[in-house]
């Protein structure tokens, strides 16, 4: 036990370490944005406090993680899949309802967000799933599968509706699928079909609603009836060339041309569906996200407030809790959505510098224990808890510097909220039990 | 499942390849987002910082006191009254929707707003740290209720504002007028003179005339607020003082100003008081009025305003100024002025009435046979005959030019909005009008003051102004500016002349010896028993379309034992109500018993109670006018 500890110290520098320095950057900051916030409105418990409380008992679940052989945690893995599942269940069925969505489970004053566990269980089984049947890794119906159990809680998440967990989810699916070998040709069309199918609603509405005059293009996408049809056509097409392609000559050009063919004729076939999921206020915001003067005091105004803040904060930022915004509470969400643009305006381009140079070492460093984990099921965690940051890492952001529309995804280790803190150290718990069993085979 | 087969990771195909492309797209990412944040805080960090900026500072206007009206012996006609406004801030309400509906259900009830309402205005604003206005001029109680529950209801506020309060009500709503706020054509009307689009403003009255006075110059105060609208701290610095408007000293005596309203009693008339030596205005009496003081309650303003506009009383019209009315046996002093001026007549010699008069195949009727009577005699008993044949003798010609030396064609230029102009008819006129020439019989009816000579009560109140002074002086009703913090006089106003006119002391002589005898032994006899004050005048009953009684005119000046400085030009008009002596003189006693301190209001009412109700009965009965 004792010489585990040691060992411990020495080898857990970087992870533990980037992630502290990150923690501590969080209380800073979320006790900023609260330090401006009236008198009447600051609620029992301040929000720096609760952070770190869950801290600590992050910290407490990263140690007793970190000494659990994580063997223990994939030995059943349907139960572990189930789990996650039922999260989601639970939380449509008691949830509270939060800003149009029923994400968070309330019991007392603490708030729970179970979806933020349900990654990790999720990514637990689908690598178990992902290394017992790497034998047919390449075949399509593989992935067919794999689809299938992703829909469930993709399904779910859409009932709450939670966009941007289930755009993590997708970003966590990927990220494994490719990695661990699955076809990449297969994979392109599937991404390239999903893509497709979400943009088209998406930019029709932009069209409908910012061109004064409706063009012809606009109201054939609007028609489900005309698309479908020329869907059917493409993949009537496609499916000629694949034949010329596969029964008369071999050319690259016609290979491209069917794939092009048939990944355009799906995404028009998918399309109509997808409409389905999206409701009216998802198209809103991707329309302010484009054009942020469509709504400048309404849903374009926090990508407003963000970019001012981030861009007042200069070189060297405004100085601890003295950010212009800040004190005018002109940024929503400071704490949350927005905690970037808080420290890029309190801390300048060398706080954010700085937090950017953290991300780099810690996604470096899980990346490196997936390399050197001893099996394959433990690099697929290793790289799925990776995928998980990186993905909330470059959603959050790119949301608050106006690369992609606002969808309430968690800054890891910054932003404020238990669920997600917790998350992410068990997280770092797990790569950590990886990182020291690779050469012990207990 | 079958047991998890311990792969090496590095047998996989392509691991190792897959793990190191998705290690350089997380650096990809990275990279562009240290590009973007350099962009905006580097290369586009001036712009930004300036939004940041302009998000906070935020003006309010500082609107200062309105100036108060005194009348000249300074009692105060217009003041302010501070009433208080009832506004909430929606994100100071809990959090929690029960909780909130509670508080709301709770201000609904101890405020007296119903509930829906303020659900409606706070709906879509809940974070909101604007004020939002729930209630208008609420009781001084339940200001003190909201002062001692301070932290019960921290999230209403209270913000005061200036009420008008006119003192004297409906006896003087054509006096001063009333304030509101500033309409869309106004704010057009008045472009370079800095109303905001909720300004105050005089909408008629002496309030309208001398706006630019009595509502001083707005401050700035200069806060910095977030863009929820809190604000968060002053810049004191930037702030612009308010200036109060001026206050002004009117030469109105309030006390003759309600009592003659109060003697008309609601009925449709009107009292003008003046002195002629300056041309002060001491009483501007229009009936009926309306209260102004009923417009600062909102819940009853809309009300009011509709019963007053569609009363068939016209309780708007300011019949002073904006009524035109015929004056009957009033323009006889004309007729008589033209005549005497151009010495066209022996005011002692005496013509033949014979009760009527023939022009051609007409015949112009009195209503009683006078017989032998002079000029004197003809103004005393009021003589239509005699006055037909001197006007017929005249030519309509001097009428015209005599009418216009009095100013009757043009308006008198107060310092009151909305005046317009009496009317003389002339041939052109009535030849483009009527597409009929200049006839003897209009010269005929016009010397009695019938026909088309329409004047309004101020332009007939010039004819007797010009024989009690021997000339016109301009009517003002504000003659000093005063500096509401220092009280020093800023603007003292000196009696100017309306024009050049002067009469001939020959004629002004024979004219105030005429009209003295009206008030003893003529038209106007029943002021001999109404009152002691000596005064000279003339009654006029006037035949209109509106009714079968005529309006009752009087037109005097007095007390005439005294020298022209401390004598009053008095006119009274009630419309269709009967001959000038059964109600014009009576009035008009009664004024300058209140004039001269003989009585006070309540007996002066008393009196012209029992009088008019007396009239009322005896109407049939008449004596000629």
């Amino acid at each position: 036990m004792k010489t585990q500890f040691k060992i411990n110290i020495k080898l857990d520098f970087w992870t533990i370490g980037i992630a502290l320095a990150l923690s501590l950057i969080s209380i800073l900051f979320i006790y900023s944005s609260s330090f401006h916030v009236p008198l009447a409105q600051k609620p029992f418990i301040e929000k720096f406090v609760k952070q770190i409380i869950f801290l600590v008992i992050g910290l407490i679940v990263y140690f007793a993680i970190a000494n659990i052989n994580y063997q223990n945690l994939i030995a059943k893995p349907i139960f572990v899949y189930g789990l996650g599942v039922f999260f989601l269940l639970l939380t449509l069925l008691i949830g509270t309802k939060v800003n149009n969505s029923k994400s968070w489970i309330k019991i007392g004053f603490i708030s729970l967000q179970l979806s933020e566990f349900s990654k990790i269980l999720f990514l637990l089984s689908f690598s178990v799933f992902l290394n017992n049947y790497h034998h047919i890794i390449k075949k399509l119906s593989f992935l067919m599968i794999s689809f299938f159990l992703l829909a469930p809680y993709l399904g779910l998440l859409f009932l709450q509706p939670d966009i941007g967990t289930s755009i993590i989810f997708l970003i966590i699916f990927f990220a494994m699928l490719f990695v661990s070998g699955s076809n990449a040709l297969y994979l392109g069309i599937i991404l390239g079909t999903g893509i497709i199918a979400i943009f088209i609603p998406f930019f029709t509405y932009y069209f409908v609603k910012m061109t004064p005059t409706e063009s012809s293009v606009i109201s054939f996408f609007n028609n489900p009836g005309l698309v479908t049809l020329l869907g059917f056509i493409f993949l009537a097409a496609s499916g000629i060339f694949y034949f010329i392609h596969r029964y008369i000559a071999l050319s690259k050009k016609v290979f491209y041309l069917f794939l092009i063919l048939l990944t355009v004729g799906a995404g028009f076939l998918f399309t109509n569906a997808v409409k389905l999921l999206f409701k009216d206020y998802h198209y809103e915001r991707f329309l302010v996200f484009l054009n942020p003067d469509t709504d400048r005091y309404g849903k374009g105004y926090n990508i407003q407030q963000s970019l001012i803040s981030i861009g007042s904060g200069q070189l060297a930022g405004q100085g601890f809790t003295k950010g212009n915004q800040n004190r005018g509470n002109f940024l929503p969400s400071e704490d949350t959505d927005f905690i970037i643009s808080l420290i890029g305006e309190e801390w300048g381009f060398i706080g954010i510098a700085l937090i950017i140079f953290l991300y780099i070492l810690l996604i470096y460093r899980c990346l490196y224990i997936a390399y050197s984990a001893r099996d394959f099921v433990s690099s697929l965690i290793a790289l799925g808890i990776t995928s998980m940051y990186m993905g909330h890492i470059m959603i959050n952001i790119f949301s608050a510097i106006g690369f992609f529309p606002v969808v309430g995804v968690p800054l890891p280790f910054i932003s404020y909220g238990g669920s997600s803190l917790l998350t992410n150290y068990i997280g770092l718990g797990v790569l950590f039990s990886i990182k020291i069993r690779r050469f012990s085979y207990e | 499942m079958s047991s998890s087969v311990n792969l090496k990771p590095r047998q996989t195909t392509g691991f190792g390849k897959r793990l190191s492309l998705f290690l350089y797209i997380s650096y990809f990412i990275f990279f562009i987002i240290l590009i973007r944040f350099f962009d905006l805080q580097i290369r586009k960090a001036e712009h930004y910082l300036l939004l940041s900026e302009g998000n906070t500072e935020q003006r309010y206007p500082l609107i200062p006191p309105r100036g108060l009206i005194y009348d000249r012996n300074g009692v105060l006609l217009a003041k302010n009254k501070p009433s208080y406004h009832l506004n909430i801030i929606p994100a100071y309400l809990p959090k929690n929707k029960k909780d909130r509906e509670k508080t709301l259900k709770l201000v609904s009830e101890k405020f007296d707003i119903p509930y829906n309402f303020l659900l409606n205005k706070i709906s879509g604003n809940l974070r909101s740290y604007r004020s939002i206005l729930i209630k208008e001029s609420i009781p001084k109680s339940k200001l003190l209720f909201l002062e001692e529950h301070r932290q019960d209801f921290s999230f209403l506020n209270a913000i005061e504002y200036s009420a008008r309060i006119y003192s004297l009500a409906e006896a003087s709503s054509h006096l001063l007028g009333y304030i509101g706020i500033i309409s869309l054509s106004e704010i057009e009307q008045y472009k370079d003179k800095n109303y905001r689009g909720d300004s105050i403003i005089g909408k008629n009255g002496i309030e309208k005339q001398y706006d630019y006075l009595l509502r001083g110059v707005e401050g700035e105060t200069v806060k910095i607020v977030n863009s929820l609208g809190k604000p968060i701290r002053n810049l004191n610095e930037k702030g612009i003082p308010s200036v109060t408007g001026k206050n002004l000293v009117l030469s109105i005596d309030s006390r003759i100003q309600d009592s003659a309203y109060a003697l008309l009693d609601g009925r449709k008339g009107i009292i003008i008081v003046t002195k002629p030596a300056t041309g002060e205005v001491i009483a501007f009496v229009s009936s009926p009025g309306f209260d102004a003081n009923l417009f600062i309650h909102p819940d009853t303003r809309q009300e009011v305003f509709s019963k007053l506009l569609n009363s068939e009383e016209k309780p708007f019209l300011n019949r002073i100024i904006q009524g035109r009315y015929p004056t009957g046996s009033i323009f006889k002093i004309v007729t008589a002025m033209a005549a005497l001026e151009d010495e066209k007549i022996n005011p002692y010699e005496k013509v033949f009435c014979k009760g009527y008069f023939e022009l051609g195949n007409r015949v112009f009727k009195d209503l009683k046979q006078h017989g032998l009577i002079d000029l004197f005699e003809a103004i005393e008993k009021s003589s239509n005959t005699f006055f037909y044949t001197l006007g017929y003798k005249l030519g309509y010609a001097a009428l015209l030019e005599y009418s216009n030396h009095l100013g009757l064609n043009s308006m008198t230029g107060i310092d009151i909005p909305g005046e317009i102009a009496s009317f003389i008819p002339t041939p052109e006129w009535k030849e483009s009008r009527f597409k009929e020439q200049w006839y003897d019989g209009d010269t005929v009816n016009a010397s009695i003051g019938q026909g088309f000579i329409n004047l309004t009560p101020l332009g007939a109140h010039n004819i007797i102004s010009s024989v009690a002074a021997g000339k016109i002086y301009k009517y003002r009703l504000l003659w000093k500016v005063k500096n509401p913090y220092t009280q020093i006089t800023e603007e003292n106003y000196q009696p100017e002349l309306f024009n050049s006119f002067v009469l001939k002391q020959k004629t002004l002589t024979v004219l105030r010896e005429a009209l003295k005898r009206v008030p003893v032994s003529g038209t106007a006899v029943y002021h001999k028993y109404l009152s002691e004050v000596q005064i000279a005048g003339k009654t006029g009953s006037a035949q209109n379309v509106y009714s079968k009684k005529t309006h009752s005119w009087f037109v005097s000046y007095g007390p005439i034992d005294k020298p022209l400085e401390e004598q009053y030009a008095v006119t009274v008009m009630v419309e269709s109500s009967g001959h000038g002596g059964s109600f014009a003189v009576p009035i008009s006693s009664m004024i300058y018993n209140l004039l001269e301190n003989k009585i006070n209001k309540e007996q002066a009412l008393k009196r012209i109670n029992e009088i008019f109700r007396y009239q009322d009965e005896k109407y049939e009965n008449s004596v000629q006018d």
